[in-house]
């Protein structure tokens, strides 16, 4: 593995692990909020029981996060110096907002956590919407960076290649920053939902069919399943900015090799850049042009108007773009069914099927952040940043990558398992606290 | 606002993010190198309280060295690239002993049912607690006696063996003993009885030592990076020099004659002093002596935005961190327990 490879494999790697936590940061706070407002509306233990598991499960995760996120600011500049060399002083003011919004989510979270019992529950439940428009703050901040990488804007190349009239307003308020994190964004709700309800099903199915799974796997559901809708639309949204801002990543994604007029939309294959076809998949009529353009016959340029020198790995991106888009449209089933369900045949809710199928939308809906976050950043290369500077000029040359890669690599299957173990035992305790009566507001 | 005062500006930003982070990071590491150094019969009680005081706030002061690399690369990212390169190892080591730390006592505050898991979490809580301070001295003594050094249009990466020279090990060294202190001074706040004792204790071992250990990095010092030390013995570093030595023996004082209210304010003028005086030396080179602030700094445009978020961003802060801080060191000796704990 060459060391700009190691590089890439580090930085993916930490992004892919990352991005679990960072979703979780964004959406824990939602149902933890609808959790403990419900419980100062109807004053259940129930309730009350929910917030304070899910509080403390989210302590583990958060700082999980927390940590992970840090490694990713040393990273950028560990391997790409010469990104944030070029890019600092464009895209340095999300970057710097970003940290004030992560402190409100640090301070908020640890007032949260600990504050039970030592704020009144108004003031505790208060707190929570800090942590909660924190958390949204740093997502928006965090995508400005990154749609910036997309699509760059607010400065000037002047001829020796040096940058000049930065305007980092302009750069900050990109093409791409609204789709993109509304995008980002209920991605994070939602799988936040679907994982709440997926823990809380599995305990169903392990028997545990009492008025506390029941409400936890309620709430989780209900996030998600009102969510899961509009992410179809912010989905849409974002497909018509990458058509119009990044033609070639949106060819890349959909496997079109040659510009064509009423193009399909090929669901997977394996795009074969000798031959320039995609091999097997199921072809859509029109579908691509109908979503791109809004129009059946409309014309859409293929790989072949940009030099190969210039293309992103068309595999990659378009069987990860197609996972996602495959795996989110299934993942609007569980809402749709439970809305059903609850209105009309209420037994379904607690039946085998629907609960197996609950189990399986938290991976599912993780599958889909992670694949559609390979979508963006892998349909973004060569360019670190698009059609300005490519990844390979931006690379470190300090030597011995590799290792790191490795040690890294272990750190993080240690992270996994420990955390998931730790969260395991945890519940484990919880449940038995609960049974035995504890675990009610003011003990 | 002239080009040089947005600099200045600027720099003083980073200057007041690695104060903090100095200090209450710092304070959470010493707490760290403590838990490993935990001795006598009240052992599990040193422990258990240096738990209480981190916990609530270890991740807000963590966020500090994330502010400082923000910093770093919206205002100066030529310093910011100059030190990625230039420092490669030990800030990776700093990068590892950070996601350790961080995650080794998160999980090991939530694994109360498994004691042997717990022992282990605990060994690694502590010993990234300690080698992480280390590793951030050793940068900073690397930058002081200019062991990066330009090539073409880049910068070289210190070899490994120009890291473990005797300069950068003492203040590697230093900065351990620095969070050490900090840490013993503030823990006397936030304990009592015998256990207070065994904090002022460590604490008055490790200003001592802290005191040693700076004198021979003076010595040195002046070998390695005479223009750093001229700056801090005679030039504009001197009155920070002599602060840093007043507040250190008063500080001393303080815990031999047991007056507890003064220790954590001169502790922190200490820890201060220090500092200051180090950056007042460096100044005005961000990577000595080969890259200055200004010439490291963003456009003059991106450092009017950056303050004026600055601005924006402090006002939201500083209430928040006072709630916080009210909240939890309140300065009674149970401020960071959870109510479960007390259950």
């Amino acid at each position: 593995m060459s060391e700009l490879m190691a590089a890439r494999a580090q930085m993916g790697s930490s992004l892919a692990f990352h991005i679990i936590f960072a979703v979780l940061g964004i959406g824990m706070p939602l149902v933890l909020l609808i959790a403990e407002g419900l419980w100062l509306r109807t004053g259940r233990d129930v309730y009350y029981r929910l917030a304070r598991t899910w509080s403390r499960a989210f302590a583990v995760t958060f700082a999980i996060g927390a940590v992970s996120g840090t490694m990713l600011s040393f990273e950028i500049g560990l391997l790409w110096p010469r990104f944030m060399e070029f890019a600092g002083g464009i895209i340095g003011m999300p970057f710097s907002l970003e940290g004030f919004a992560f402190f409100i989510e640090g301070i908020f979270l640890s007032i949260y956590l600990y504050g039970w019992g030592r704020l009144s529950a108004r003031a505790h439940f208060l707190c929570g919407f800090p942590l909660l428009l924190g958390g949204f703050a740093s997502t928006f901040f965090i995508i400005a960076a990154n749609s910036w990488m997309n699509t760059p804007q607010g400065f000037v190349l002047n001829a020796a290649g040096e940058v000049v009239d930065v305007d980092p307003i302009a750069a900050m308020f990109n093409p791409a920053l609204f789709t993109q994190y509304t995008h980002m964004l209920f991605a994070a709700l939602v799988t936040t939902g679907f994982s709440v309800a997926a823990v809380y099903a599995w305990g169903m199915l392990k028997g545990r069919r009492d008025e506390y799974h029941r409400k936890g796997l309620a709430i989780g559901l209900a996030v998600a399943g009102i969510l899961m809708p509009v992410q179809l639309v912010t989905g849409d949204l974002i497909a018509v900015q990458v058509t119009q801002n990044q033609p070639l990543k949106l060819a890349t994604m959909e496997g079109l090799f040659q510009t064509t007029a009423g193009a399909p939309m090929t669901l997977f294959g394996i795009p074969d850049e000798e031959t320039r076809t995609v091999k097997g998949g199921i072809e859509i009529p029109y579908l691509l042009s109908l979503l791109a353009y809004n129009d059946p016959t409309a014309t859409v340029q293929g790989m072949e108007e940009w030099p190969e020198e210039d293309w992103p790995n068309p595999v990659l991106v378009h069987l990860a773009y197609d996972t996602m888009i495959t795996l989110g449209s299934a993942l609007l089933l569980p809402g749709l069914v439970g809305l059903y369900a609850w209105r009309r045949r209420p037994h379904w809710l607690g039946s085998r099927p629907f609960l197996w199928g609950l189990v399986a939308s938290a991976p599912a809906a993780f599958i889909c952040v992670e694949t559609g976050w390979i979508t963006t950043e892998s349909g973004r290369q060569p360019w670190v940043v698009y059609e300005v500077l490519r990844t390979e000029d931006s690379f470190t040359t300090a030597t011995g990558i590799l290792p790191w890669f490795v040690v890294f690599s272990g750190v993080y299957i240690l992270l996994a398992v420990l955390g998931s173990l730790i969260l395991i035992r945890m519940a484990r305790r919880r449940r038995a606290r609960i049974a035995a009566g504890l675990e009610v507001a003011g003990d | 606002m002239t080009d040089q005062t947005l600099v200045l500006l600027a720099a003083l930003s980073l200057l007041v993010g690695l104060s903090a982070y100095a200090v209450l990071a710092g304070a959470d590491f010493g707490g760290g190198v403590w838990d490993l150094f935990a001795r006598g019969p009240r052992r599990a009680d040193q422990r258990a309280a240096i738990e209480r005081a981190i916990g609530p706030v270890w991740e807000v002061n963590h966020v500090w060295i994330i502010f400082v690399i923000v910093v770093l690369f919206t205002a100066f990212p030529k310093a910011f690239a100059a030190l990625c390169i230039g420092l490669f190892a030990p800030l990776t080591f700093v990068l590892l002993g950070i996601v350790l730390r961080g995650s080794a006592f998160a999980f090991r505050a939530h694994s109360e049912d498994q004691p042997q898991l717990q022992r282990w979490l605990g060994v690694a809580f502590s010993i990234s607690s300690l080698v992480t301070p280390f590793a951030l001295g050793l940068c900073a003594g690397a930058v002081a006696s200019g062991a990066l050094e330009p090539v073409g249009d880049g910068w070289a990466t210190v070899p490994v063996a120009e890291l473990l020279r005797p300069f950068p090990l003492v203040t590697g060294l230093l900065a351990v003993l620095i969070c050490s202190y900090l840490a013993a001074v503030f823990l006397t706040r936030e304990t009592d009885g015998d256990l207070r004792d065994d904090f002022r204790r460590r604490a008055l071992v490790a200003g001592c030592a802290l005191a040693v250990v700076a004198a021979v990095g003076l010595v040195l010092e002046a070998d390695v990076a005479p223009e750093h030390a001229d700056a801090l013995l005679t030039g504009r570093g001197l009155p920070f020099a002599l602060a840093a030595a007043a507040f250190g023996a008063g500080g001393l004082a303080a815990l031999a004659a047991r007056a507890y209210r003064w220790v954590r304010p001169l502790g922190v003028a200490f820890v201060l002093a220090i500092l200051w005086g180090w950056a007042v030396a460096q100044w005005p080179y961000a990577v000595t002596p080969h890259l200055t602030f200004a010439d490291a700094a963003s456009s003059p445009s991106m450092l009017r935005v950056y303050l004026v978020c600055l601005a924006i961003g402090g006002v939201i802060l500083v209430p928040a961190l006072w709630l916080l801080f009210r909240l939890f060191k309140g300065g009674h000796p149970e401020a960071g327990r959870r109510a479960e704990d007390r259950a």
